[in-house]
C-alpha cells in the first residue's frame, strides 16, 4: 500500500484528505506543521509527501530547502500544495530542484487521485 | 584688478553665452521699437527744422559706450556693482577711485555732490543695462552692503487686486493714474522699492496661449527722464496725461530728487511735485495746443510768447501716454545742430527702454512662469498609472512647492498601490484556501467508493454546491488575474500539447456543468493540432466563455459548440450558443471590466463583469484575438485565435 504523509497546518484539509486517501485505498498520515513534517520525512516511511507551501513558522519552502541541504530530496516524490501567488517560475525552480509536481488549491480531488495513480506506476 | 572695460566686456560675454537668443530678441525689438516710435516723432520735426541733420544711429552706441567706460574710470573703489537676476547673481567692484568717499558715522557712504551726478548716472546706466539683458534686480551696494541704487522688475500675483480705488494696493498708494487696455499707468510717485521718485506700469502678463498668469510691475525712476531730455538749444519738456510737467530741460523738476520724499503719502498731491502744463506758458492759444497735443498721436504748432513765435513739435509717446514736447524759438531755428541729435537720441533711447523693457519683460517672464507649468503638465500626462515616476521640474519659486507637492503625492499613490497588490494577493489567498475543503469534500461524497452512494436529492444538493463554489473559485481568479493584466504583470507558461486532448479533457471537465440544464455540448476539433501555448490560461479562456454560454442558454435545447482548426500561424476557436445574444450597440462595449449587457441580468446571475476583460487580456496576452458575432436572440458566436507557438506570438504583439 502506498503510504502518503501530509503536511498541512489547515486541519480541514488534512481531515478531508484523510478521508478521500484512506477510503481509496491509500495510506494516510498526517502532521499540521512543517518541523514535525521534516522529521517524518527523515525517517523515511513515505512514498509520496503532500506538502502545503504556506504555513507559519516554518513553511513549506524551507522544509523543501532542509531537504535540499540534506540531501535526501529525491528518497521520496513530493507533491506541492500552494494557494499563495506564487509564480510559476518560483514553483518551476523548487520542482527543479528535486520537488516532484505541483498542484494549485483549491485541490481539485479527482485531479489529486489521478496524480497520485501516475506517481504510483512510475 | 581689472580695467573696467574689461570687466565690461566679460560681463557682457558672459550675458551673452547665458542668452544669446535673448539678446536677439532684443536687437530685433529695439530696432522695431525706434523706427517705429523715434521714427514718428521726428518725421514732422524734420519737416520744419530745415537745419536738422540725421545722425547715425551708431554715433549715439558710440557715445553711449564712452559714458559708460567714463563712468567706470570716476567710480569710487568701494562702489561693488551688483547684479541679482533668477540665473545668476554677480559683482564686481568698480574700480580706480579718482574722488574718494565721504562715510558717515556708521560707515555708510554719503554722496558727495559730483558723486550724486556719477550715482544719477550710473543709475541711468543701470537702467539700460537692465532693460537690455533683463536682470530682475540691478543694485549699487557698498562695502557695508547698503544699497544706494536698486532697479527691480517686479512680478504681481494674478489675483491681487490691481484697483487703483483699494487705497492699500501696494503699487498704487501715492500716484495717480490712468488704466487703458487692461494696462495700469502711474504717474511719478515715491517708491520705497527703489526709493527713488519714479514712474510705473503695471500690466498683465499674456501668454501665447492668452492666459494671465501674472502682472508686470515696472519702474522708471523719474530722474532717468529728466536727464534724457537734456537739451542746448530750445526746451523740452513731458507731459503726463493730467496735465503735469514731470520732467522740464529748463526747470529741475522737484520731484526728481530723492531728498523729496512727501512727508504724507496718503494725501499726496501732485501738484505739490509737479508743475501744471499751464506754467509754460499760459495763454489760450498755448492752451488749445496743447489740447491738441493731448488729443493727436504727434504734430506741429506754433505759438505766441512775449512777442516771439515758438515752434513746437510734440509726440505722444508709447506705453505711458507721456507728451513728449519739443520747442524752440524761430529766432534760434538755425542754430544749435546738436539739440537735433540729442532730441533724437533721447527719444530713441526712451522709446526703445520702455518699450523694450516692457516687452522683454513680458516675453521672458510669461516664459519664465508657462515653460516650467508647461513641462509639469507634460510629465504627468505622460505618467503610467501603474507606476508613477517623480517629476522632475524644479524652479526656484512657488512651482517648485507644485512640483513636491505632486511628487509627495505620487510617493503616496506608489505606496498605496503597493499595499493594493499585497492586499488583494493575501485576500485571494484566504478566499482560496476555505475553498478547498468546499470543493475537495463535495467531491469526495460524489465519490460513491469513499463514502458511500447518496440519494437522488443529496446528489443533486453536493451538485450544486460544487457547481457554485466553482464559479467562487473563477470569480476569485478573475479578480486577481484583472490585475495582474492591469499591472502587466501576468506571466505565461508556454509548453506544446495537443489541442484535440484539450478538449477532451474539457469535455469530461465540464460535465457537471452543462448536466444540472441539460445541455447539449458539442465539440469538434479539424485534424490532428499541436499548439505551444499556456493550457492553464487557456482552460481559463474557455471556461469563463462556456459557463457565460451556460447562463445564457435557454432551459430547454440548450446548445454550446466548440470548434476548433488550422489558421495558419494560429489555431482559430469558436465558442457559439444559441442563447438570447445581444444587440450589437452592445458588443463593442463587452470586453470592457465590470461590463454587464443587460443589467436586470446581473442581478439575475451574478459575475463580476471581469470575466470577459480578463478573457479577452489573457488572448491578446498570448498573441491572439478575439471578436463575437451575435445578434438579439440569436445566440453568441465567440471566436479566437491563439498562435499555434510563442515565437509568433512575439511578431503579433509587435
Amino acid at each position: 500500500m502506498v503510504k502518503i504523509l501530509g503536511i498541512d497546518d489547515n486541519a480541514d484539509i488534512t481531515e478531508m484528505l484523510d478521508t478521500v486517501l484512506n477510503g481509496s485505498g491509500h495510506e494516510f498520515s498526517f502532521v499540521n506543521n512543517g518541523k514535525d513534517g521534516l522529521e517524518k520525512i527523515k525517517q523515511n516511511n513515505f512514498d509520496i509527501v503532500l506538502l502545503d507551501l504556506s504555513m507559519p513558522n516554518f513553511t513549506g519552502v524551507d522544509v523543501v530547502n532542509e531537504l535540499i541541504e540534506e540531501g535526501i530530496i529525491n528518497k521520496q516524490k513530493i507533491v506541492l500544495f500552494t494557494a499563495s501567488s506564487m509564480t510559476d517560475t518560483e514553483i518551476d525552480q523548487l520542482i527543479q530542484k528535486g520537488a516532484h509536481s505541483c498542484i494549485r488549491k483549491p485541490i481539485d480531488i479527482p485531479d489529486l487521485l489521478e496524480k497520485l495513480t501516475e506517481i504510483e506506476k512510475s | 584688478m581689472m580695467e573696467g572695460g574689461e570687466i565690461l566686456s566679460e560681463f557682457s560675454g558672459k550675458f551673452r553665452k547665458i542668452s544669446v537668443k535673448l539678446i536677439v530678441l532684443f536687437s530685433i525689438l529695439i530696432i522695431a521699437a525706434v523706427a517705429t516710435s523715434s521714427g514718428l516723432a521726428f518725421q514732422s520735426v524734420e519737416e520744419s527744422v530745415l537745419e536738422s541733420e540725421i545722425v547715425d544711429m551708431t554715433g549715439v552706441v558710440t557715445s553711449k559706450g564712452n559714458e559708460i567706460q567714463i563712468l567706470h574710470n570716476r567710480a569710487s573703489e568701494n562702489l561693488i556693482f551688483a547684479v541679482q537676476n533668477t540665473i545668476f547673481v554677480d559683482y564686481f567692484e568698480l574700480i580706480d577711485t579718482r574722488g574718494g568717499n565721504i562715510y558717515d558715522d556708521e560707515n555708510i557712504i554719503i554722496f558727495t555732490l559730483p558723486q550724486k551726478i556719477l550715482k544719477d548716472k550710473l543709475e541711468k546706466w543701470m537702467y539700460n543695462f537692465q532693460s537690455q539683458f533683463f536682470t530682475a534686480k540691478t543694485s549699487i551696494i557698498d562695502n557695508t552692503g547698503q544699497e544706494h541704487v536698486k532697479l527691480i522688475f517686479q512680478e504681481i500675483a494674478p489675483d491681487e487686486d490691481l484697483s487703483s480705488t483699494k487705497t492699500d494696493a501696494p503699487y498704487f498708494e501715492a500716484s495717480f493714474e490712468i488704466e487703458k487696455d487692461n494696462v495700469h499707468l502711474q504717474f511719478p510717485y515715491y517708491s520705497p522699492e527703489i526709493e527713488r521718485w519714479v514712474f510705473a506700469y503695471t500690466t498683465p502678463i499674456v501668454t501665447t496661449d492668452n492666459l494671465q498668469p501674472a502682472f508686470l510691475h515696472f519702474e522708471m525712476p523719474v530722474v532717468l527722464f529728466q536727464e534724457m531730455i537734456d537739451v542746448n538749444v530750445g526746451r523740452m519738456y513731458v507731459i503726463d496725461p493730467n496735465g503735469f510737467v514731470i520732467a522740464d530741460s529748463d526747470t529741475y523738476i522737484v520731484a526728481s530728487q530723492n531728498n523729496d520724499i512727501p512727508s504724507n503719502l496718503d494725501n499726496f498731491e501732485p501738484s505739490q511735485f509737479f508743475p501744471s502744463i499751464n506754467t509754460i506758458y499760459g495763454s489760450a492759444e498755448f492752451s488749445d495746443l496743447v489740447q491738441n497735443m493731448k488729443t493727436t498721436t504727434s504734430g506741429t504748432g506754433t505759438y505766441d510768447k512775449d512777442g516771439e513765435k515758438i515752434f513746437v513739435s510734440y509726440e505722444k509717446l508709447p506705453t505711458f501716454e507721456w507728451i513728449l514736447v519739443y520747442e524752440k524759438p524761430y529766432s534760434l531755428m538755425l542754430h544749435g545742430e546738436n539739440s537735433l541729435n540729442t532730441l533724437r537720441a533721447a527719444m530713441a533711447t526712451v522709446a526703445a527702454v520702455i518699450s523694450i523693457g516692457g516687452l522683454i519683460a513680458v516675453v521672458i517672464l510669461s516664459q519664465r512662469i508657462t515653460g516650467p507649468i508647461n513641462r509639469l503638465a507634460n510629465e504627468c500626462k505622460n505618467q503610467n498609472p501603474a507606476n508613477l515616476k517623480k517629476v522632475t521640474v524644479s524652479t526656484k519659486d512657488e512651482l517648485s512647492d507644485v512640483s513636491t507637492a505632486i511628487n509627495g503625492m505620487i510617493d503616496r499613490v506608489n505606496k498605496m498601490e503597493k499595499q493594493k497588490e499585497e492586499f488583494s494577493s493575501m485576500i485571494t489567498h484566504e478566499l482560496k484556501t476555505p475553498l478547498t475543503p468546499i470543493i475537495g469534500w463535495c467531491q469526495t461524497l460524489q465519490n460513491h467508493k469513499i463514502l458511500g452512494a447518496l440519494n437522488e436529492k443529496q446528489s443533486k444538493a453536493i451538485d450544486t454546491i460544487l457547481r457554485n463554489a466553482k464559479r467562487l473559485q473563477m470569480m476569485i481568479s478573475d479578480v486577481l488575474d484583472a490585475q495582474k493584466l492591469d499591472m502587466e504583470k501576468m506571466r505565461f507558461d508556454y509548453k506544446e500539447f495537443s489541442v484535440n486532448e484539450f478538449l477532451d479533457y474539457l469535455h469530461s471537465n465540464l460535465q457537471h456543468v452543462m448536466k444540472p440544464k441539460k445541455i447539449e455540448y458539442i465539440y469538434n476539433v479539424k485534424g490532428n493540432l499541436k499548439i505551444q501555448s499556456d493550457k492553464n490560461r487557456l482552460e481559463q479562456v474557455f471556461n469563463n466563455l462556456i459557463f457565460n454560454a451556460v447562463d445564457f442558454v435557454p432551459d430547454e435545447n440548450g446548445r454550446i459548440e466548440v470548434t476548433a482548426e488550422d489558421n495558419g500561424d494560429a489555431i482559430l476557436f469558436h465558442v457559439k450558443d444559441n442563447g438570447i445574444g445581444m444587440p450589437k450597440d452592445k458588443q463593442k462595449d463587452l470586453f470592457k471590466k465590470f461590463y454587464q449587457v443587460d443589467t436586470t441580468h446581473a442581478r439575475k446571475h451574478g459575475g463580476t463583469g471581469l470575466g470577459l476583460s480578463v478573457t479577452k487580456g489573457i488572448i491578446e496576452g498570448l498573441g491572439g484575438k478575439i471578436s463575437v458575432e451575435s445578434d438579439k436572440g440569436k445566440g453568441a458566436d465567440f471566436q479566437f485565435t491563439v498562435p499555434k507557438n510563442s515565437k509568433n506570438r512575439d511578431r503579433t504583439k509587435e
